[in-house]
């Protein structure tokens, strides 16, 4: 739905109160640091609104998809100056064994809520094994079911690049995805 | 699972964009089937993550601030009367004629060549003797 950037800072306060949760999420699972994400987080809307006040006869189409694209580029901007850390924090080879063996390890019933928490949490932890990329285009999906071609808009990217990314954190992710997915009749 | 459906890898790939490009998904009400259970499963993991309206609120609050401080920072560089005297400075330099003030430093080099020169000449003029035997003169010079 397109909304002039003028109206949207009008009732800015409440937008970011419709919006906070998911970029937050957002940040939270590319950055998986609370804190950093917190500050990803107001970092992104305080871009929004600096946005919205220099131009405020522009229209955006949708300010949901805008927020997330500057939620994904703050969040790989910190990341890239943060490259050395993410190295060192990057699982090796090794530890992605284990992370994998971790995840096949137990198949518990599907159908509680405890199981799909301890899934979620194992999923979390099993994005590092992703690169930035990769991460930013399987949370759109797990997370917010973008389609591809809106994921290709967010992260500019053509639909082609993005399901290439796709494909690789999907096989990358395979054993905990049977695990989350369960056995289908 | 009858060859002609899709495997659960395959089910799942299609959830995340990257299944296979058969249709299949179309034509077969049993996959279709399949494909809502693992969208409801998806949801319902993805849904597990808890953030407390304390964090969020305080989160907005944040933001709300650091707005507030921001637009008081530029409210103050127009109030205070530096940001008049940077102006001035720098209008001055950028006014100043560089190239204008080279080609003076230029000029002037060559004026004072010029002046030499014209002395040279002169006294060349004046001379009854070429210039280049006045040395001479001091080898025959009595002490
Ligand atoms: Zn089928």
């Amino acid at each position: 739905m397109p909304q002039a950037a003028a109206d949207l800072l009008r009732e800015f306060d409440s937008w970011v109160g419709r919006e906070q949760k998911r970029v937050y999420l957002l940040c939270l699972r590319m950055l998986q640091e609370a804190e950093e994400a917190d500050m990803a987080a107001q970092d992104c809307f305080l871009k929004a609104h600096r946005a919205l006040t220099a131009k405020q006869n522009i229209e955006l189409d949708d300010p949901s998809k805008w927020i997330t694209r500057i939620a994904v580029n703050t969040c790989l901007d910190r990341l890239r100056s943060r490259s050395w850390k993410l190295w060192r924090r990057r699982p090796s080879h090794e530890d992605e064994a284990v992370i994998l063996a971790n995840a096949a390890e137990e198949s518990p019933c599907a159908e509680s809520q405890a199981f799909a928490q301890q899934i979620s949490a194992r999923l979390e932890a099993a994005l590092a094994m992703l690169s930035e990329r990769q991460r930013a285009v399987f949370l759109l999906r797990h997370y917010e079911d973008r389609k591809l071609e809106e994921i290709a808009e967010i992260l500019d990217l053509d639909v082609g690049t993005v399901k290439a990314h796709m494909a690789r954190a999907v096989a990358k992710l395979r054993l905990l995805l049977r695990d989350l997915y369960g056995e289908l009749r | 699972m009858n060859g002609n459906h899709w495997t659960n890898d395959e089910v799942v790939d299609h959830l995340y964009g990257v299944g296979p490009e058969d249709g299949h998904e179309r034509e077969c009400a049993e996959c279709q089937w399949r494909i809502v259970e693992l969208q409801a499963r998806r949801e319902a993991a993805a849904s597990g993550d808890a953030v407390t309206a304390g964090f969020l609120r305080s989160q907005r609050l944040a933001i709300a601030g650091r707005i507030e401080a921001r637009r008081m920072e530029l409210q103050a560089w127009w109030r205070t009367p530096v940001w008049v005297a940077v102006m001035a400075a720098l209008a001055l330099v950028l006014s100043a004629p560089r190239p204008a003030r080279e080609a003076t430093v230029a000029g002037g080099l060559n004026l004072a060549q010029d002046a030499e020169m014209y002395l040279e000449i002169y006294q060349s003029i004046s001379s009854e003797e070429p210039r280049a035997l006045a040395p001479m003169h001091g080898l025959f010079e009595e002490q």
